[in-house]
Formats: structure tokens, sequence, C-alpha cells
């Protein structure tokens, strides 16, 4: 069972649409005790980061989307805000904001720069990934998906980072950290590539495979 | 940098697919569920999808079409016509829309954006913007194009990204349908100006029109409806022109 939480954070039916396409069953969840057996959760989302938060500890789902993704490792996917959410904090308007804390790092505004930086990051564009994330696998070097972002991710430990854009600079757009993967984009409305990304979620066995394969190469060099 | 984008226009009444010329003189132009998935499928960047009836007839927008069209399509939907309040806006989200599209709502009560963008980020929120030519200038207009206000688009513009816009819809009223070519000035005075993305839409006839306008002002997307629906140039071939002229488009 896919669970895609519903926490008043925007569209949902977008990620159920492509869930339908894709021939997988997903249910909405939007109390923290459907969360204890779910093969893997999706967290959709956009807007800012403090309402949303705050929203998903009204609901008591922060506390139990940590204990299943850190500690029971179910494999997990955010999306734009979703994904924004994995770090430590946020800064918005003046105000900082905690996030749920699984990856060290922060979440700050996009600097426009017009003519070529808009912002709202608004549109397709080219994603540089490393070749072994798990969701990129079999998509063409250079695949575009659809952004549409005012804030970006900062992480710490560059092994966290798992795509990245150019934004005159480089801007990351992947984070991964054991079982908890997110992407800055929308697979969702990115045609294709973006259906193609999904499915790689559902198929990836989560970090304790890809840990197993690490340890293998690693035997297999040494 | 997110590259150009091309996005279909599709205007709605009574539940079927219309095109007009000058906001006016509206035909039957399709199915919208069909029309939308044709598009999705021949890779268009994002559709725009307006119930041109909703706000004339003061009623709710038709969500039922929404939700039916977007089943299907895996591309962004900006959707809007009839939205004035934030509960309207998120049902028009929760029926599959990415952003929601306002124009009569924001120019009667300019705060309705500040409100969207607070909710819902303003990525979230595209401030559509009708134009004329007057004598004494380019004038915003209201009332489905009929009626010329005070604002000049440069002002009003400003003003919506003020206030939590995140992007323009910029029509001429004059030249939608038609096909005689954007109005290059007005849409040229606004994208320079802006820090948000400018769509620019109305009038667009020729495949030349699809470069020009990204040759000759800051819009960061060109939108369109009648020659997709009434003439012989689909997406595929409107996509292959622009890329052969060097527009970066998203290639696969």
């Amino acid at each position: 069972m896919i669970a895609v939480i519903d926490y008043g954070a925007g569209n949902i039916r977008s990620v159920l649409n492509a869930l339908e396409e894709l021939g997988e069953d997903a249910v909405v969840i939007d109390a923290p005790e459907a969360l204890r057996d779910p093969a893997r959760i999706i967290l959709p989302g956009v807007g800012a980061m403090a309402p949303a938060m705050a929203r998903l500890r009204e609901r008591g789902l922060d506390a139990a989307l940590t204990e299943a993704v850190l500690e029971r490792g179910v494999p997990f996917l955010g999306i734009c805000l979703g994904m924004q959410l994995m770090c430590t904090i946020g800064h918005e308007g003046g105000e900082t904001v905690r996030g749920l804390g699984w990856v060290d790092g922060d979440v700050v505004a996009l600097e426009p720069a017009p003519p070529a930086r808009l912002v709202p990051h608004t549109g397709w564009a080219e994603v540089v990934c490393d070749p072994d994330d798990p969701l990129f696998q079999g998509l063409r070097p250079g695949t575009a998906f659809y952004f549409c972002h005012s804030f970006h991710a900062r992480v710490a430990d560059p092994d966290h980072c798992g795509a990245s854009i150019d934004f005159g600079e480089p801007v990351t757009v992947g984070l991964r950290c054991g079982a908890a993967l997110g992407v800055q984009f929308h697979p969702e409305r990115s045609g294709n590539a973006g259906l193609r990304l999904i499915e790689n979620f559902l198929e990836w066995e989560g970090p304790a495979a890809a840990q197993e394969q690490q340890r293998r190469a690693g035997a297999g060099h040494g | 940098m997110a590259k150009k984008r091309l996005i279909p226009a599709m205007l709605l009444a009574g539940g079927r697919l219309v095109k007009g010329r000058g906001f006016a003189d509206h035909e039957d132009a399709g199915s919208p569920v069909t029309t939308a998935k044709i598009y999705n499928d021949q890779m268009a960047d994002e559709i725009a999808v307006i119930d041109i009836e909703a706000t004339p007839a003061g009623r709710a927008p038709d969500l039922a079409a929404l939700e039916a069209l977007t089943a299907r399509c895996f591309v962004p939907i900006a959707f809007g016509g009839g939205i004035a309040t934030v509960e309207t806006a998120t049902a028009a989200l929760r029926a599959g829309a990415d952003k929601v599209l306002i124009n009569a709502a924001a120019l009667a009560r300019p705060a309705l954006i500040g409100e969207l963008a607070e909710r819902f980020g303003r990525q979230a929120v595209m401030v559509a913007i009708d134009t004329v030519v007057t004598k004494t200038g380019p004038r915003v207009t209201r009332d489905c194009g009929r009626r010329a206000t005070d604002w000049t688009p440069l002002d009003w513009a400003l003003e919506a990204q003020r206030l939590g816009a995140g992007e323009i819809l910029l029509t001429s009223v004059e030249r939608e349908g038609r096909r005689g070519g954007l109005d290059l000035p007005t849409i040229r005075a606004v994208s320079e100006r802006l820090t948000i993305p400018v769509i620019a839409h109305g009038g667009v006839g020729r495949l030349e029109d699809f470069v020009s306008v990204f040759a000759e002002t800051g819009a960061a997307a060109v939108a369109a409806g009648r020659i997709f629906q009434f003439a012989d140039n689909n997406l595929i071939k409107v996509r292959r022109f622009m890329q052969q002229h060097g527009i970066d488009l998203r290639t696969h």
C-alpha cells in the first residue's frame, strides 16, 4: 500500500492520478494511526514550510512520519515542499521554521536575477543527477522536469544531494538520506519522465538493499 | 534555469472546449478531455484552462470539467474563471489544478492575491491581465475585455507581483483569436520590469510568432489557442519550428 499524506498543503490529486496511471493502489492518509503499516510513503505539498509543519504537527503526522521512515526504514518520497520539509530548518520572511529534521540542511529563498533567473522558478529544467541515484534509473542525462518553487534546500553533507540544476549556480533538487528520498520538482507533472521516476521509487527496495549492494561492490573491488 | 514554455490555452463553456475572437463569437472546438490528453501526449509544457462562463454568470467554476481533464494529464494545469475566494481556489487545486488563475476578482479586490499566496505559496497564483491599446496607450480591461480601466498593464502587473502573484498571463483582447500576431510592445514593457514569469497570449497566428516573442521580449512562455484548435498546426510541429530557431524547450 502506498500512503499519500494529505495535510491540506496543496494538490494531492495529481499524485493520485500518477499512481493510478502506474497501476498502483494508493491510500490517502491524514492521521498517524494509518501510518503503522504502509509499504511506501509519498509526501506532496506546495507553499510555505511554516503552515505545512504546523498542519503536520496538529495531526501528529510529524512524529509518525519520522518513526516510520527513520526507525522502520519505510521508503519515502517527498515532492516539492515535501522534500523541503525533510530539512532541519527553513528561513521564510525573517522567520525560522523547524522542519522534520531528517537531513542536515536549510531551506532558503531563491534570489531573482532577471532576465534569466525569475522567481518563482517555474517551468522545465534539466536535472543533473548522480547516475547511481535510485530515482533516476533509466532516464536520459539532461532530462527536464517541471519545477514551480520559490525556495530551495541547501544540504551540509554533499552525499545527501542526489540531483541539482543550474540556476546560475548549482541548486540542490534531490535529497536522499536512508529511506528518505526527495525531489524539488513535480514528477507527477513531468510527463513520461516523471512517471518513470515515480515508478523507480515504487521499485526501489530501500536503503538496506542499497547498502548491501554497496557492500558487495566494495568487496568486489577489494 | 527553466526552459521557455509552450502553453495551449483551453476555454471552457457548457462543458465543451470553445474558441472565439476578441473575447466573443465562441464556437465549439471539441471535447476538453480528449484535447487535454492530446496536448499532454504532444508534450505541452503546461495547459491553461479557463471557464469563460463562470464570472459573467456569477457562478462557481466548472470543477467537474477540470477534474475530468486532469485525470490523464501529467503536465501542469493552470485553472481559472470564477475564482474569487480562497475556498474556491482550494476546491480548484483539489480538483487537479496546480495553479489558480484570477482576473476579475483580483481587479475588484487586489488583497485576494495576497490571501491566495499566503495560503498556497505565490507559485500557485497566476494573475491574468487582459489588455487593449487605447489612444492614450495600453490599458488593463475588466468585464471580459469590454471596459478599459485606468491601470496600465505594467503598473497592474507590478502591483500584482508586489501583492504576491507568482506569474502573469498577459492577454491582448483585440488580438485574441485573430491570429494577427502578439502585442509585442506591451509584452516587452511588462516582462522587462518583472521578476516573476510573464506568459504572452493573444494573437499568435504564424509559426514565426512563437519565435519572435522570445527574441524580442522577456516572456517566459507563450500561450495560444486557435492555432492549435482550428489550424493545421499541432504542438509537435510548433515545438520543432521553435527548436530549429534556437528556442530552448524541453526535448524529452
